[in-house]
């Protein structure tokens, strides 16, 4: 198991030094040409590509499964991951900012089957699904999260890359803890977890992740994860906000560095 | 209606206040209404957050200055009508949230005015660089057409250039030059910012959807071989349709 971050341009230098404890960088989007660090960063760590293009659109732009081969082919990623999201009206023509959690039908179920094929044929690497925040409870779904994602790693093949931000989210407008939103989750199917820091979102009236480093809750969280896991590669600290301090992103590696059992580099 | 069909009417209820609200949405037989409005507000705050943040770059850039921080006057509760009537990317809900933006920067500015003499007018600047992104209904034409959503402003301060070089106390130093600047948002949601030559601003002026290449050119008196040239930049940048 090794510890990772996501990247930010803004925190090279502080990841940069971090690289005795770090292993593994996930990247969200190409790299600006002007980034300077960005070569470096590549000479000495490993990655996973979490390029988020949105598995609900049947119609998905040539354009945008072009861009994932190439970042594929730039940077040989470990994982490419996908979330469970749709975001975007199926005609293209509203797309939300914020990842949104589908309705857990069987339609939509095989909608994603479909789009992890459609990945598949354009990268190499195991595919991870990730879940997202549930902040708005809906009815109308088949069945629930848990369950909607076992089947699809199931019919995919994949692995699940576990957001417990997102869990903390979920779990709160399911009005239960996190470990009980767990209970149905494939947490032996699970290659990544994420973790990060939380506050209290005054709109959604709950949690919402922060910039901020992992709490004790979160990092308890953790623990309770890593227990169920066997096959659990790399825990991410979620750092990719731009207002995340530089301190803080160090604690944050340090706060979690001191809670798992990593490796040695 | 199906799921992807009920999927489809969240979205759209989570991004256009009318919409959520009209009793034709089918989003509302899946979801009760406080949680539909109170994860709009969230969704829209973070858009605004996140573009007052991008664009509104120059003040932004100044805040070390006169201690006021663009994206912070969408934090309090005041903005809440605003967000629950959002619709996201209007030019409209685009409009009042400038306008609640540059209220927050200027209100009793009058210190930061003697320190920055040109405070007001680099809020006038990103205020249009932020609103060039949204839209309205985008009309049709064949003919070149200007495009309504692009932004045509006078400054009397030159703030076309970065501002970058410091003077006295951190503040950079800006000729004090009348400029006119358009803002407008290409096909793809990149907005840009010019300095129209005269020849530009002409075009701009008569492409109104009924007057052809060959009319415009005319018109400005200019080759049509740079007038073809000057209308596909133009076109592209999103100036005119």
């Amino acid at each position: 198991m090794r510890l990772g971050v996501f990247y930010h341009p803004q925190l090279a230098r502080q990841t940069l030094a971090l690289a005795g404890k770090l292993r593994l960088i996930a990247v969200t989007s190409a790299p600006a040409e002007d980034d300077a660090a960005f070569a470096e960063i590549r000479a000495k760590f490993t990655f996973s590509l979490h390029y988020w293009l949105g598995g609900y659109r049947e119609s998905l732009p040539e354009e945008a499964l072009l861009r994932l081969e190439e970042m594929a082919a730039l940077l040989r990623p470990e994982w490419v991951v996908e979330r469970i999201e749709s975001c975007e009206m199926s005609d293209g023509g509203r797309r939300l900012e914020e990842p949104l959690a589908p309705l857990y039908t069987q339609d939509s179920l095989e909608q994603f089957c479909r789009f992890a094929g459609r990945v598949r044929r354009r990268v190499t690497a195991p595919l991870a699904w990730e879940n997202v925040p549930g902040y708005l409870p809906a009815r109308g779904a088949e069945m629930r999260e848990g369950e909607f994602i076992r089947r699809l790693l199931k019919q995919t093949g994949s692995k699940l890359a576990l957001n417990l931000p997102a869990i903390w989210v979920s779990a709160h407008h399911a009005n239960c803890t996190p470990m009980e939103y767990l209970e149905e989750f494939p947490l032996e199917e699970t290659g990544i977890l994420q973790v990060a820091g939380m506050e209290q979102n005054l709109d959604l009236g709950g949690p919402w992740i922060s910039p901020s480093p992992p709490s004790d809750e979160m990092l308890t969280l953790m623990e309770f994860v890593t227990e169920r896991t066997p096959k659990l590669q790399v825990i991410l600290l979620d750092a990719c906000f731009a207002e995340l301090p530089p301190p803080a992103f160090a604690e944050g590696v340090e706060r979690i560095t001191l809670k798992a059992r990593f490796a040695s580099a | 209606m199906n799921g992807f069909g009920l999927q489809d009417s969240i979205i759209r209820s989570l991004s256009d206040a009318g919409y959520r609200r009209s009793a034709a949405n089918p989003a509302l037989h899946i979801a009760s209404v406080e949680s539909l409005n109170r994860a709009a507000r969230f969704l829209a705050r973070r858009y605004y957050v996140s573009r007052v943040g991008r664009f509104y770059q120059k003040t932004g850039q100044l805040s070390h200055v006169s201690g006021r921080i663009p994206a912070r006057a969408l934090q309090g509760r005041d903005v809440d009508p605003i967000l629950d009537a959002a619709v996201l990317g209007s030019r409209e809900t685009a409009e009042s949230i400038a306008a609640c933006v540059d209220k927050a920067l200027t209100r009793e500015d009058a210190e930061i005015v003697a320190r920055i003499p040109y405070w007001r007018e680099l809020v006038r600047y990103d205020s249009s660089y932020f609103l060039a992104e949204a839209r309205s209904q985008r009309p049709v034409s064949e003919m070149p057409l200007a495009n309504p959503d692009a932004l045509t402003i006078d400054f009397d301060w030159d703030l076309f250039r970065e501002l970058g070089h410091s003077g006295e106390q951190g503040i950079p130093e800006i000729p004090r030059q009348k400029t006119t600047l358009v803002f407008c948002c290409d096909s793809k949601g990149a907005v840009s910012v010019t300095r129209p030559t005269d020849v530009a601003m002409q075009l701009m002026a008569l492409a109104d959807g009924t007057r052809s290449l060959v009319a415009l050119a005319e018109a400005v008196n200019y080759p049509q071989q740079r007038t073809d040239a000057l209308v596909d930049c133009l076109r592209k940048a999103g100036a005119l349709l």
